[in-house]
């Protein structure tokens, strides 16, 4: 009782600081409070293996792994140092360099107090109120808890820092433009806390979490308009990929377009080896992922991720590039089947 | 004389049975090559599958694990040999990288056929499922150095 009790309090002490939305009507208010409250007493969704350990650093790094960070903000093919950041994302709206965010003061986030790092985690702003561009998903991580921002800060400033400078983004004009995150900010974005739905499973709930906020899995699998926000009716339907000519797989349940063939299992496999239900495994950036992230989850993570995505509406969706593409090539249009 | 006739008899008939150098895909069509070759990765793919049901625990019998295994051996032994010149067109997601950076290909190839012999090792060693999904796990990894740089996107 009184872990539920101190959450909520720090849930309320959350909202305070991090609600943009000053004239709230108080009755709405007290709603979200008392059903984000009960939803604690009907079990406690943000809660895993992992995250008994009393080390907060031990869980911040479950969080890090299970949200991406590391694969982002780490140049790999570079070999650069952990968190050290200077990841190229290119995007049709330009390259963008993933920033250093390890303590170190200078080069790193090591001046930053646990506010900043709310703020920009999940309102978008950087302590000297730069805003973010929607590369950077502080539009999922909006809704991630109190708990897990502290111990992914704890985490942050345990690991060794690094020297790399940020790189300067090569954005186009007129994108380049600081109005344009700001712009699109007020636009598309708002806060969202995470809501439990009572009328699923806990574990269903714990699998929303993980894709919709930490794993922000629609931020890819999801396609985007002119200016690059999410087209939220067509979510997690699959997208043609920004700079390649391929496309980032449907992950509704749809039978021919997305994995309606995959079972619960087929999934929490995939996520934990790669494998793909024929036989073939992914490569890409979804490789790294399941390298980074997904195979260092709990099984009863994958489990409940596989849950969540077997439950979202199906949506058909080959978009005319992959119908054209199909008919020039005669291919089934599974964009999963394997072709050597 | 008998004798000097059998010696040159048995040079002429080693001169004319001697095989050839492996290379019957020269008169074979580049479209039968390509179903070809995706039906053997197909079946490395079905080999594979058989193995994962095991290491996932929804298949208890094991009976089948080893000739599985060694499939895999097999179709990857073969691999190379079915991308040959003139094969990189038509309906294939083969990459002319393929062509272009022949010793890389059959070394991606050559670290998979290892990782298949490992896995074909470690199964005719243990029934511990874990294992074999770990072994089948590094596999996984291997094949994806294959296709990440030489096979088209999707």
């Amino acid at each position: 009782m009184n872990l539920i009790g101190r959450r909520c309090k720090s849930h309320l002490e959350n909202m305070r600081a991090t609600t943009y939305i000053p004239h709230f009507p108080k009755l709405i208010v007290c709603g979200i409070i008392f059903a984000t409250c009960n939803s604690f007493t009907t079990g406690n969704v943000f809660a895993n293996e992992i995250t008994k350990d009393d080390n907060s650093i031990a869980r911040g790094a479950y969080i890090a792994r299970t949200s991406n960070c590391i694969s982002c903000h780490t140049d790999v093919k570079d070999g650069s140092p952990l968190l050290g950041g200077g990841r190229p994302i290119t995007t049709k709206f330009g390259i963008f360099f993933t920033p250093n965010i390890t303590a170190d003061p200078i080069t790193g986030i090591g001046q930053w107090n646990l506010e900043d790092f709310r703020n920009a985690l999940t309102q978008g702003v950087s302590p000297q109120e730069e805003y973010y561009y929607p590369v950077f998903p502080y539009t999922s991580f909006n809704a991630m808890s109190t708990t897990d921002i502290e111990d992914l800060w704890r985490y942050l400033e345990s690991v060794p820092t690094a020297k790399t400078v940020n790189r300067k983004h090569q954005i186009k004009f007129p994108f380049s433009l600081s109005l344009v995150p700001r712009l699109w900010r007020k636009t598309f974005f708002r806060h969202k806390p995470f809501h439990f739905n009572p009328k699923e499973s806990l574990r269903w709930n714990r699998g929303s979490y993980l894709v919709e906020v930490l794993g922000h899995c629609h931020e890819c699998h999801s396609p985007r308009n002119f200016i690059g926000a999410i087209i939220k009716k067509e979510a997690y339907s699959g997208a043609k990929h920004p700079t390649e000519n391929s496309y980032i797989p449907n992950i509704t349940p749809d039978p021919t377009s997305g994995i309606g063939h995959w079972d619960e299992d087929d999934i929490s496999w995939f996520l934990e080896t790669g494998f793909l239900p024929d036989g073939d495994v992914t490569t890409g950036v979804m490789a790294e992922i399941v390298e980074t992230s997904t195979s260092q989850l709990t099984m009863s993570d994958r489990e409940a991720i596989a849950i969540f995505l077997k439950s979202l509406p199906p949506i058909e969706n080959l978009s005319l590039e992959r119908k054209k593409k199909n008919a020039e090539e005669g291919w089934q249009s599974n964009a999963l089947h394997n072709n050597n | 004389m008998a004798r000097k006739n059998s010696i040159i008899g048995t040079i002429l008939a080693l001169v004319l049975f001697i095989p050839g150098s492996p290379n019957p895909q020269a008169a074979d069509e580049a479209k039968d090559i390509i179903k070809f070759r995706q039906n053997v990765m197909k079946g490395v793919g079905a080999h594979i599958n058989n193995i994962a049901a095991v290491a996932k625990g929804k298949i208890t019998f094991q009976g089948n694990l080893v000739s599985d295994a060694q499939g895999i051996v097999n179709g990857l032994a073969t691999t190379g040999d079915l991308f040959p010149d003139g094969t990189d067109g038509g309906k294939t997601n083969a990459l002319s990288s393929i062509w272009e950076d022949r010793s890389g290909f059959e070394k991606a190839l050559r670290e998979s056929s290892e990782r298949a012999g490992q896995l074909l090792e470690v199964i005719q060693g243990s029934n511990d499922i874990k294992e074999i999904g770990t072994a089948l796990g590094a596999l996984g990894k291997s094949c994806g150095k294959c296709h990440e740089p030489y096979r088209k996107k999707m």
